[in-house]
């Protein structure tokens, strides 16, 4: 019989028996072409730092899912790519003259301790990346050098190779280049930071195309719209994330500016909206997974960013709104299971 | 027309094309032929053989005995072997019949087909009890059953099923090109036999040939007894599983089946292809289930091909018909790859039910070794799911042995179509985990 042709170890199971190619690492590989727009785009804006710390976050992040799951005795899991995922996610948050320890130090505690101390990839509560992010922010001393926003195109004039940071030094923060060259009188407020501080005046110099293109003050991957938007086209032809997180969370920071008597295109071009609603609050782990969840969620968080940039932070809004949506994603879930069909 | 279709669904790779265009030719007769009494949902029948007698073609050997059940009738002339347990598809031992062929094969023959006249509703249901007809498409469920719906529900449409949504196989497809004309009779001895009014022949539209085939026979002449029916050929959107009951009644009729209800609730009666083909010709040339059209392919198969098999006939011998395996094979399955069983043994028949042998190599089979993880909660087999559950939250609640979570989740409403299994990134058997919470929750209503 044909049986000898058959293999030794078949592998019995239960239907169905053919899948689709699309598994984790393909779908983290297709994040990651997705991000290539935006880090070509902060490439172009804040040269080469973009690259120099994209590279730290993302081996940082590698390298301590090694050690840490080695320590924890878990199997070796860099392949899902979800590592790379959120280093480069982490950098995309970090202001262009973040120092390489502080940025080093984000991408270790949203490895660490968001990631694997909750469980590994699946079992995290919180969007490492954001976490990471928030808690080198939170620490006083270190909030300061997160707070210098470098301005576009900085590098015309010094060279694209040069590569600047801050220091922390006894007369306060100052940006140097890495070989140790001073600079002054480049940093500045973000836009949506110049609103806070009430210069009404000098957001309206603020031009709307600046904001799509990206030529202002932010970090590195948040103020190329454009670019982000193309990375976000590119994941909904994948079929990776739809409208309905994106949609209502952008959808309620327009309404609700429109309410407050504000600029709508301004609230939702500026600061990270973009790149937190299209790349953060879609992060398939810690969102919710059915249709009315996705909704309720991004209502949610386009609602609490809105309140972060009228009474709260200068900066940090959509971070901070997605950080503390994310435990409740599990509940929302819970509580908008869908109606079976004939149900 | 626009093609319709569901909410939900998958779009995994056809695989047809290697016998999409291959006409059935006959399976030859094996050494040995293999006959469950149980090969389909109930009752199985009881043996009306024993060692030694010798049995003709189409002769009865099994009598079913209670409502839910269906008789068996000898696919060969020849003489019984024994009767006892033999390893079935889905690995248990079951009562079957052994039959040597004797080659002689005296059937009925030179019944005319006469589709001039249709017999009574009741005749038909007799007819087609006795012919111990079961739904081909998989399910086996006794077909009588369904003509005979509840006295208080008016059935108004017949639906047959053309979809053939199951990646890889291609049996009803030919079919429909092949036997048109009994097709179309097959449908109207239905709607005769329930008084339904309108027929809907539904196919998917990859399946242009088939769409046309049908249309042109519908305009041919229509017999006298069939002149008021109004049926319809309805292409519907090529995506899995298109074929699902409920799926396909709310594509062409936009009515929902109540969960946990029947087709009937609607008004609706839903038969595949095989079997309404089989439902004319037990009518009309009282020929009893004694063969069907089996697809045999897969990359691991050497000349695939669309089979005429009479039922007892190994799947060994079906892949050596074909020419054997070019290439070794991982899995072997007896139905489609979304739904069908593994086989461990090849030396099992060929039943009513058996749709089609696909042998997959090691390339199509690991993928799900490999890359395997927790859920990272994508929600893809939310979106696929066409029951609009949540497979992941009930998997989730059955890896916990959390049943009773599991129940209000929704599990006893999966209609383990695998859509879920095939889209997830994280290879979780989701079908096989909703299937043990199924049980539990079962067993928990017993006790």
């Amino acid at each position: 019989m044909e049986k000898g042709e058959r293999r030794e170890q078949l592998v019995p199971s239960t239907p169905a028996h053919i899948y689709s190619p699309v598994d984790a690492a393909v779908a983290m590989n297709d994040v990651l072409i997705s991000l290539l727009p935006a880090l070509l785009a902060a490439t172009i804006f804040f040269g080469l730092n973009a690259i120099y710390l994209s590279m730290i976050c993302i081996s940082v992040a590698m390298m301590t899912e090694v050690v840490i799951r080695r320590l924890l005795n878990r199997p070796f899991s860099l392949w899902d790519r979800s590592a790379v995922v959120t280093g480069l996610l982490l950098a995309f948050t970090l202001p262009p003259t973040t120092p390489w320890w502080l940025a080093a130090l984000g991408a270790f505690v949203a490895i660490a301790v968001a990631k694997e101390l909750f469980g590994g990839i699946g079992r995290n509560i919180f969007n490492p990346a954001l976490f990471g992010r928030i808690f080198i922010f939170v620490v006083p001393s270190w909030k300061v050098l997160l707070e210098n926003y470098v301005r576009p195109m900085w590098w015309r004039d010094f060279g694209f190779f040069s590569i600047i940071t801050s220091r922390l030094k006894e007369e306060g923060v100052t940006i140097m280049t890495l070989a140790g060259q001073y600079m002054d009188g480049l940093t500045g407020a973000t836009p949506l930071a110049i609103r806070r501080m009430g210069a009404a005046a000098a957001v309206q110099n603020i031009r709307h195309l600046d904001l799509f293109w990206g030529n202002i003050r932010g970090s590195l991957g948040e103020t190329s719209a454009l670019a982000l938007l193309i990375g976000a086209a590119y994941l909904f032809y994948r079929g990776h994330i739809n409208w309905r997180i994106p949609g209502s969370i952008i959808g309620t920071v327009a309404v609700v500016s429109l309410l407050w008597g504000q600029d709508p295109i301004f609230h939702v071009l500026a600061g990270g909206l973009i790149l937190g609603a299209f790349f953060m609050a879609t992060d398939w782990v810690t969102s919710p997974v059915s249709a009315k969840g996705q909704i309720i969620y991004g209502v949610a968080i386009g609602l609490f960013i809105m309140l972060v940039r009228r009474f709260g932070l200068k900066t940090e809004g959509v971070a901070l709104a997605i950080l503390h949506m994310n435990p409740l994603a599990l509940f929302i879930d819970r509580y908008t299971l869908p109606r079976p069909f004939g149900g | 027309m626009k093609a319709k279709t569901f909410r939900g669904g998958i779009h995994p790779p056809h695989y047809k094309e290697k016998t999409a265009d291959k006409p059935i030719i006959l399976c030859p007769i094996p050494s040995k032929i293999y006959l469950p009494m149980g090969q389909h949902i109930g009752q199985p029948a009881r043996c009306l053989v024993k060692e030694g007698d010798r049995v003709k073609a189409r002769q009865k050997i099994g009598e079913a005995e209670s409502f839910i059940s269906s008789p068996v009738h000898a696919s060969v002339s020849g003489v019984v072997e024994r009767v006892g347990p033999y390893p079935h598809f889905t690995g248990r031992m079951t009562e079957m019949v052994s039959i040597l062929p004797d080659y002689v094969q005296e059937e009925l023959q030179g019944c005319r087909a006469d589709m001039s006249v249709a017999p009574s509703p009741d005749e038909i249901r007799q007819e087609v009890r006795e012919a111990g007809i079961v739904g081909m498409g998989g399910a086996a469920f006794p077909t009588s059953v369904k003509l005979n719906p509840p006295p208080d529900m008016t059935i108004d449409s017949v639906i047959i099923n053309g979809c053939e949504c199951e990646p890889f196989l291609t049996a009803d497809h030919r079919l429909m090109l092949e036997q048109t004309d009994v097709l179309v009779d097959g449908l109207r001895l239905i709607m005769h036999c329930v008084g339904a009014r309108n027929g809907y022949i539904g196919i998917e539209d990859n399946k242009p040939d088939a769409i046309l085939k049908v249309e042109a026979e519908l305009l041919k002449e229509v017999p006298e007894w069939a002149v008021t029916m109004q049926i319809r050929v309805c292409p519907l959107k090529t995506k899995y599983p298109q074929g699902g009951e409920k799926q396909l009644i709310h594509a062409l009729l936009g009515r929902d089946v109540p969960v946990r209800r029947l087709p009937s609730v609607v008004g609706a009666l839903v038969q595949n292809v095989g079997t309404a083909i089989a439902i004319s010709e037990a009518v009309r040339i009282k020929k009893p289930l004694v063969d069907r059209v089996v697809t045999v392919t897969g990359p691991a198969i050497r000349d695939p091909q669309n089979l005429r098999v009479k039922l007892g006939t190994t799947v060994s011998w079906l892949i050596k018909v074909c020419h054997g395996l070019s290439e070794p094979s991982a899995k072997d399955i007896m139905g489609g790859p979304m739904t069908g069983f593994v086989l461990e043994n090849l030396d099992v028949p060929v039943v009513k039910g058996t749709s089609g042998i696909v042998s997959l190599t090691g390339d199509l089979v690991e993928a799900r070794l490999r890359h395997r993880l927790t859920c990272i909660k994508c929600g893809k087999c939310v979106d696929a799911c066409p029951m609009f559950l949540m497979p992941s939250l009930i998997g989730r609640f059955s890896e916990k042995r959390r049943y009773q979570d599991a129940e209000e989740a929704g599990a006893m409403d999966c209609i383990e179509c695998g859509s879920c299994v095939y889209t997830c990134p994280s290879r979780i058997p989701l079908v096989q985990l909703i299937r043990e919470a199924k049980g539990a929750i079962l067993s928990m209503k017993r006790s």
